[in-house]
């Protein structure tokens, strides 16, 4: 069936993108370089897993919740990403290879609260 | 409350009703009924809602425009992964990390929100900071024009951390190019304006 | 089907093990909450590799709850980070 082999396809491919993750987290030097490759091909992996379960899914109940799924994370993986981005660049710590860095360096505003 | 936000909070409380009734899976008159009964506690509670951005940044939204930034969001995000796993699976790691500071020309937080996170998502990008804007912080003014008048709303800078750092200036119009597109899409009539104003 | 899956499981449980391994070293506090962002958008992704296996969306709805659980998670530690220093 047609709709199975989609679903292989799309499985395996969002799979590789889940280890390919996980390697950007090892071998990345720093936590920012980390971040890319921890939240994009994640949220990519994902997306692609689900739409493989879609294809896959036998209940009305299992669609929606994926659809759920694809939206939460959307809307969350960024988010989260920037905030750690922002919380890490604030405490102090980035690694060296700094090409440009621009004007961050005295403009930003430590008070904290949001 | 002006007719425009009730017309909102009302549309934002059918989508809570709309998840919430996804989540528990049926229709069924129970998890609608304590749907409502949710959505009123909520709006008790509640009673304003996030108001962040003042009168004259509230955006009208273009359903076309709104699909053209969502095609070209999505696109994007394709050739960021690409890029992201090419990166990360290339044997002698070869890497360029910069922050790079992303003028926007809009003023509005909501504005703001789309292109950081549509830019979060794409291709070697992660928004690390937004400095300025309107509801923001009273002591962050950083690039005020007259800290005295209350009604000029400094212009909203990104900062964007990018993986694979060609130059500043490519990063700078790729975010430029997703702010049009969310104001083309969102924005609100000032914010047309200025866009008008800058790509004469 | 099966084999396609299985590739797939091992494939994200690699994934998972090298996060791990960016857990216990990642030097910082921000690199483990990372790591453990992610940990939890690959377990998501298992069960949706199980709903794939098996047509069963059982385990669909923890993926949503783990998504936002696992990002409320993310945001306060975040927000520690820039109190207290990572």
């Amino acid at each position: 069936m047609v709709a199975d082999v989609i679903s292989e396809v799309l499985v395996v491919a969002g799979a590789f993108l889940c280890l390919v993750a996980g390697i950007g987290l090892v071998r990345l030097p720093d936590v920012f370089a980390r971040m890319h490759a921890a939240t994009k091909p994640a949220t990519l992996g994902l997306l692609l897993i689900s739409i493989a379960a879609l294809f896959q899914a036998r209940d009305s109940a299992s669609v929606v919740a994926l659809v759920l799924i694809i939206v939460v994370q959307f809307l969350t993986s960024p988010v989260g990403a920037h905030m750690v981005g922002r919380a890490a660049y604030r405490a102090g710590g980035l690694l060296d290879p700094d090409t440009v860095l621009d004007e961050l360096d005295g403009r930003h505003d430590t008070s904290g609260a949001d | 409350m002006s007719g425009a936000s009730v017309l909102r909070r009302v549309l934002n409380s059918f989508v809570l009703l709309a998840v919430w009734v996804a989540l528990w899976g049926e229709p069924s008159v129970g998890n609608l009924l304590s749907g409502v009964a949710a959505i009123i506690v909520i709006n008790l509670v509640f009673p304003t809602g996030p108001d962040v951005v003042s009168a004259e940044d509230e955006g009208t939204t273009r359903v076309i425009a709104a699909l053209k930034f969502f095609f070209v969001f999505a696109w994007a995000l394709l050739v960021a992964n690409v890029e992201v796993v090419a990166t990360v699976l290339r044997p002698r790691l070869r890497i360029a990390e910069g922050i790079v500071a992303v003028p926007l020309v809009s003023r509005s937080p909501i504005i703001a929100t789309f292109v950081a996170n549509a830019i979060t998502l794409t291709p070697g990008t992660l928004t690390v900071e937004i400095g300025g804007g309107s509801g923001g912080r009273p002591g962050d003014r950083a690039g005020a024009v007259s800290p005295g008048a209350a009604s000029v709303e400094p212009p909203v800078v990104l900062y964007v951390h990018a993986l694979t750092l060609g130059d500043a200036d490519s990063v700078r119009a790729d975010g430029r190019r997703f702010e049009e597109l969310a104001v083309a899409a969102f924005g609100s009539a000032t914010d047309r304006a200025r866009w008008k104003e800058v790509t004469a | 089907m099966t084999v396609a899956v299985t590739i797939a499981y091992l494939l994200v449980a690699t994934g998972a093990v090298l996060t791990l391994v960016r857990l216990v070293q990642g030097p910082s506090l921000a690199d483990r909450v990372v790591a453990t962002d992610l940990l939890l958008v690959l377990l998501s992704c298992g069960a949706g590799i199980f709903t794939v296996d098996t047509g069963n969306g059982t385990y669909l709805i923890v993926m949503v709850v783990v998504g936002v659980l696992g990002f409320l998670g993310t945001v306060t530690v975040a927000r520690f980070i820039e109190k207290r220093g990572a």
